[in-house]
């Protein structure tokens, strides 16, 4: 696939979806199915989704326990080993993959500075690391911040998050750290994929497009908050009806937001069916979630079966006489 | 002088490859890169399944590879039965964002600079498959998910690049999902094997090794021999003679080593180096092993074929170590044959309930982290011995070496063998060196001649594969006068001299139970003037 | 001003640009790889390109001492022995530098007309020489894959393609012209496994 076929294929995909926002929101009849069916099947279409790929792949065995050891094993008492890049048991590969899933460890290992001809140099994949962990976590914190609008009342952790994320306190309504950092993210990595010919050899339109999706909520996200303005009263209404299961459809919501949930909506059908479902996946990698312990402990392969093998006795048969003449001693004579 | 000739422009000096997409670009089979095909009758003597009809031997630079007729079902029929067999398989062809975090981190890609050789396009290449004959989206979408469908085209892109991969899993310590490109590999090369392709070098040892033990097909008579020839070395360069006892039975160990060992150098001297250490042990603490000539291979090559073949070769050391009633298993230095051992040789044959949890007889170390498996790392017993003080040793023999440290793959990815190692050396060495950090422990590179592709067709991807490890051996050798290379793996000793000869012509290699040895008092010994190989201890230069 | 002046004072320039052309033999996703990444074992072969080509101009413009020469041009040429290239493209990155040069001269000379033909003329044939140095290196390189190759094939009797058997085996079913060989000595055990 040609670099412009992808972007141009994903960018298009992600318009279009804007575009037929645009158009439902207009008529309200289909706002009934922007704003209330599409969430609801997108949402249900994302849990089945995910509860199928997780169990479609945890169905699969795991015949053979072959973590990647990045560190010394457990051995002799004297010899100090790594717990948490070569884990020899559950706790340890717990603090293997929370080091793994939040703090990105594995990305992050190649990228310590290092002298080379008398300079500091850095790796230039610390800024991978960088953006990965930007990204990840403002969308966290967004999601989490989202919260204020499917529950009442808003909980306490979500208040205080809002707080933290406002810090700044730039202008009207506050402007939040984790909007600049995800819309920043994005492009990063976007910008990365595109410009660095490595990666756009290996890009396809699964790649850009989510990324163009993301990047399509954050701004209709943000176009929302400061530039064109939702009635926040009725949004509001709408989505704890929504997550009350009595959903409601209040007038004069502004289109951006059916544009903003249709994207959304998106996201999450999409999801499951996708690479983004690494998020489940790295949970489940047998590379890192699976102790070194193989010498200690037998590891059962579900479907271990016999097979055909060179015995002994065929063996001796073979060479009886070459053995006994070598003064190898033999079962038979 | 106005007129500058344009001749050099007409001659098209700009050898800038064609661009465009991975899937458009024609495939560039290049000797040198590949390895032979496996003969038919090869195959079939392999007996790997029930089928007998293993086609004709075909020529990897023809157009036409003598597919059989139903190539693309087979394939496809055995690509799905692994994705439900394993569920590494089907994890990492669905979770690679392509983030890029490996494209910078494979051997062969350093050192060929071709982009196929990233870790994620090789995996990709199986993932378009899959994406395009197993998965919806794939087959609606077609190339705009990346996906395609399998035609030979496709498959000889497989073969060519699967056979370019040592399966080091450098690339997977950097994935932030764990993905193991030598999964990927190691599952292509067993859906390949079902329409035979697969390798001469990597087949017919298989089919040796199922046939007379080890990979050599070194007949009983033969692989004793072999050691003997070593014992009469031994005599004259430390002046000392003794035998060993074979196949026998109600010793208390079996002793298990690759036989790459057993024939070339300078894996021999290694081999020189367990039987002296051995003999010391027996001298001075009753030491009591014994060897097979039916377990006669540690490593096993159908580990780069297929598991059934991998598990029918490994099956013997088990086999062997219950018939002869022995307590438990010591293993050589080998780098696959560990990962073997260590990740898949209980799963396959386990539990272990006829052997005992092995206990050094010397020190009485209980091996805990090998109680179900029953088989301990020669340098895991040796570091104890060491540590014990229950070897009088002499360092001072290996003055004339300044040796460093090639971590060699599957002992520090596939087990976590990093410190024991390096513990002896420096107990044994009075100069040691490391290479850089980031050559080394996890991060180590490759040989370049790992996962059965150390033949001699296919040198120029062994140089390749080699120059990354090579380069920083290199700057060793600049910095502090290295002149020997110590590894624990047989490959390595049969790849690194030739990789050597070509990158760094006055840096030598060697196993580490070599170095033991030579530092090893023996007591009765000779003038020690020699080393295990014959030279002069005072005058040696290493040569690879 | 003449050619020496010249090219000295333009050297870091030529030397980039020299680099470039060499590092633009490779695909385009390796060629920025080589170019970032600057760690000398992360990325060996980006780091030999740019180590290289700067000592290896200025030993041209300077001394010119053959035996340096080699030993510069060994670091590149072992490692493109190796690679895609044809023989052809391996050792043109001698010439690139002439390529190069030319096009730096073209907008002075055009100017000034300074530069004296047969200055150019020398500096050419340096690099000529040059050139035939680094076809030595290359076939030094590719005799030693050869020599590996035969190694191989004599240290590994064991497996040496078409049909295996111990090397003294088949010396003497050569030298009885297809006949089995009875006498082998058979030490091995493979004159007989089929």
């Amino acid at each position: 696939m040609d670099v412009k076929v992808s972007l141009g294929v994903s960018l298009g995909a992600v318009l279009a979806i804007v575009l037929v926002a645009l158009v439902g929101a207009q008529v309200s009849s289909l706002q009934l199915v922007f704003g209330i069916l599409v969430p609801y099947a997108a949402f249900v279409i994302f849990i089945l989704g995910f509860i199928y790929r997780v169990v479609d792949w945890g169905r699969s065995p795991v015949p053979f326990r072959i973590p990647t050891t990045c560190g010394q094993q457990k051995t002799l008492p004297w010899i100090k080993r790594n717990k948490l890049e070569c884990p020899s048991n559950t706790l340890e590969v717990i603090g293997r993959m929370i080091l793994e899933v939040f703090a990105f460890r594995s990305l992050f290992k190649h990228t310590k500075a290092e002298m080379a001809s008398g300079n500091i140099i850095y790796g230039g994949s610390k800024w991978l690391w960088l953006g990965a962990l930007a990204f990840h976590y403002s969308f966290l914190i967004i999601a989490v911040r989202h919260l204020r609008l499917f529950v009442e009342p808003v909980p306490a952790f979500v208040n205080v998050l809002d707080l933290v994320d406002g810090m700044l306190q730039i202008g009207a309504p506050t402007l939040y750290i984790t909007d600049i950092l995800l819309i920043g993210a994005v492009s990063y990595l976007f910008v990365r994929r595109v410009i660095v010919p490595k990666m756009r050899y290996i890009s396809l339109a699964n790649d850009y497009f989510p990324l163009f999706l993301i990047l399509g909520i954050g701004i209709s996200g943000v176009l929302m908050r400061f530039f064109i303005r939702v009635d926040i009263v009725s949004v509001k209404e709408l989505t704890v009806g929504l997550a009350s299961l009595h959903p409601v459809l209040p007038e004069g919501i502004g289109a951006i937001f059916f544009v903003h949930v249709a994207l959304v909506s998106t996201l999450f059908a999409y999801f499951p069916f996708s690479k983004l479902m690494h998020a489940g996946g790295v949970f489940l990698s047998p590379g890192r979630n699976l102790a070194n312990t193989n010498r200690a402990k037998m590891h059962v392969n579900p479907w271990n079966y016999p097979v055909k093998l060179h015995t002994y006795e065929e063996y001796e048969n073979d060479f009886r006489e070459k053995m006994k003449n070598a003064g190898i001693p033999v079962e038979r004579e | 002088m106005a007129n500058i000739p344009k001749y050099y422009e007409s001659l098209n000096l700009d050898y800038k490859p064609p661009r465009g997409n991975w899937m458009d670009r024609p495939l560039n089979i290049k000797s040198g890169i590949y390895c032979y095909p496996a003969r038919p009758n090869v195959l079939a003597g392999i007996q790997m399944n029930d089928r007998s009809d293993w086609g004709k031997y075909w020529v990897v630079e023809d157009e036409d590879w003598e597919l059989p007729d139903d190539w693309k079902e087979r394939f496809l029929n055995k690509m799905r039965d692994m994705l439900d067999k394993y569920r590494t398989f089907k994890i990492y062809m669905d979770i690679c964002v392509r983030c890029g975090a490996c494209a910078d981190k494979c051997h062969y890609f350093l050192g060929s600079g071709d982009p196929m050789n990233m870790p994620v396009m090789r995996a990709e290449l199986l993932r378009s498959v899959y994406r395009g004959e197993f998965t919806k989206t794939g087959k609606i979408l077609g190339r705009i998910a990346g996906a395609r469908k399998l035609t030979k085209g496709v498959l000889r892109q497989i073969w060519y690049y699967m056979f370019q991969c040592s399966e080091c899993r450098r690339c997977s310590t950097f994935c932030p999902y764990g993905i193991d490109t030598a999964e990927i590999t190691i599952m292509a090369r067993e859906i390949m094997n079902e329409l035979g392709m697969n390798i001469a070098w990597i087949q017919e040892s298989c089919y040796k090794c199922i046939h007379t033990g080890n990979h050599l097909g070194l007949q009983p008579q033969a692989y004793k021999e072999c050691i003997d020839c070593m014992l009469g070395d031994i005599e004259e360069n430390v002046g000392i003679s003794f035998d060993v006892s074979w196949n026998r039975k109600g010793a208390d160990i079996l002793f298990v080593t690759p036989s790459g060992d057993v024939f070339a150098e300078p894996g021999i001297y290694t081999l020189a180096g367990y039987l002296l250490l051995f003999e010391y042990l027996r001298k001075e603490y009753g030491f009591d092993y014994t060897w097979s000539t039916y377990a006669s291979e540690g490593g096993d090559f159908g580990y780069f074929t297929a598991n059934d073949i991998a598990k029918r070769m490994n099956s013997k050391i088990y086999l062997e170590a219950k018939r002869l009633g022995v307590k438990w298993i010591l293993g050589g230095e080998c780098g696959h044959m560990w990962r073997v051992l260590n990740q898949y040789m209980t799963t396959w044959h386990g539990p272990v309930d006829f052997l005992e949890e092995p206990v050094s007889p010397i020190t009485g170390t209980k091996f805990e982290n090998a109680k179900a498996h029953k088989m301990v790392h020669i340098m895991e017993f040796t570091a104890d011995l060491i540590k014990h003080g229950k070897l009088k040793l002499d360092p001072s023999r290996n003055d004339r070496l300044r040796v460093t440290y090639h971590d060699s793959c599957n002992p520090s990815r596939g087990m976590g063998l990093l410190e024991e190692p390096r513990y002896v050396i420096k107990n044994v060495c009075n100069h040691f060196y490391e290479m850089p950090e980031n050559t080394l422990r996890d991060q180590t590179f490759c040989c370049g001649s790992g996962s059965g592709l150390n033949a001699s067709e296919n040198m120029e991807l062994r140089m390749r594969g080699g120059f990354p490890r090579q380069n920083a051996v290199r700057y060793v050798r600049d910095k502090y006068g290295v002149n020997m290379l110590a590894c624990i793996c047989a490959i390595d000793r049969a790849a690194f001299p030739d990789a050597q000869r070509y990158w760094n012509p006055d840096v030598g290699c060697t196993g580490i139970t070599e170095l033991v040895a030579n530092a090893l008092i023996m007591e009765g010994e000779g003038p020690r003037t020699n080393n295990l190989r014959g030279f002069e201890i005072a005058t040696w230069e290493p040569k690879p | 001003m003449n050619l020496e002046k010249f090219l000295t004072k333009k050297r870091d320039h030529v030397v980039d640009k020299w680099i470039q052309s060499v590092q633009e033999t490779y695909p385009a996703e390796t060629v920025k790889f080589f170019r970032h990444q600057r760690n000398r074992f992360a990325n060996p072969l980006g780091a030999a390109i740019s180590e290289t080509m700067g000592p290896l101009f200025d030993e041209l413009l300077n001394e010119n001492n053959p035996q340096n020469i080699s030993s510069l041009l060994d670091r590149i040429i072992r490692i493109r022995a190796v690679q895609e290239f044809e023989p052809s493209s391996a050792v043109a990155v001698v010439f690139l530098l002439k390529k190069v040069i030319r096009d730096e001269l073209k907008k002075d000379i055009e100017k000034d007309g300074l530069i004296k033909v047969e200055d150019l003329l020398e500096f050419e044939s340096r690099i000529d020489y040059c050139a035939l140095l680094a076809f030595d290196v290359y076939m030094k390189c590719r005799e030693t894959i050869w020599g590996n190759k035969l190694d191989d094939f004599i240290k590994r009797p064991y497996v040496t393609g078409g049909n295996m058997r111990c090397l003294s085996y088949m010396l003497k079913q050569e030298q009885r012209q297809g006949k089995v060989a009875e006498d082998c000595c058979n030490n091995c055990g493979l004159g007989e496994v089929r």
